[in-house]
């Protein structure tokens, strides 16, 4: 059960993970030369982003909308949103391994981050309305 | 897989959303199951028959796997 002391601890990660990121960036310029700073930010925000996500499912569950129709719809997309990550990646490593062409390796990272998110909810769409 | 879930649910004047609630699950899935475009688990085909008191292959009538 999803207790309200979780939940706090959540917040108390969020908070802690900005903190520690602001403060290191601020008192430490030889780690900001590394960018640990930006990483420690970020870890804290995935780790409160998936705390948070994780709350909003359980909530949901709550709610009696998930049922076994919609988690065979969620796997079928989650099938589809794993592969296009996978075909994605293989592919920019392809590309880094065997070809002297310059890629921006963060941003196309990005970008297949965000279409896969893409392709899950269309999937989701897709599948809600053929079943 | 053919099923009589609608008749059945006639029957008993249960309306959709009711039915749902009583089996804990979505009125859309009852929906769906009624319109043939889901086989619901073996679970819940058996708690459907049993809120309509009758055996499952009175409700769900297999058709060889055709779509």
């Amino acid at each position: 059960m999803w207790s309200r002391e979780k939940r706090l601890l959540a917040v108390a990660l969020l908070v802690a993970g900005v903190a520690l990121g602001v403060g290191l960036e601020a008192l430490a310029d030889p780690l900001e030369e590394q960018g640990l700073a930006w990483v420690v930010l970020l870890v804290g925000m995935l780790v409160s982003g998936g705390a948070v996500a994780h709350w909003a499912s359980r909530r949901f569950e709550e709610s009696g909308e998930i049922d076994e129709r919609f988690r065979e719809i969620e796997r079928r997309a989650s099938r589809w949103s794993h592969g296009t990550l996978t075909v994605g990646v293989g592919t920019l490593g392809l590309v880094l391994l065997v070809s002297w062409i310059e890629v921006p390796v963060a941003a196309v990272l990005w970008a297949l981050l965000a279409g896969s998110v893409a392709v899950h909810e269309l999937s989701v769409e897709y599948y809600s309305r053929q079943m | 897989m053919d099923n009589e879930l609608k008749v059945w649910r006639a029957r008993r004047d249960v309306t959709q959303g009711e039915l749902a609630d009583e089996l804990d699950v979505s009125r859309q899935t009852i929906n769906a199951i009624e319109r043939g475009r889901y086989d619901p688990s073996l679970e819940l085909a058996f708690e459907l028959a049993d809120f309509f008191d009758c055996a499952i292959e009175d409700v769900f009538h297999y058709d060889g796997g055709e779509e």
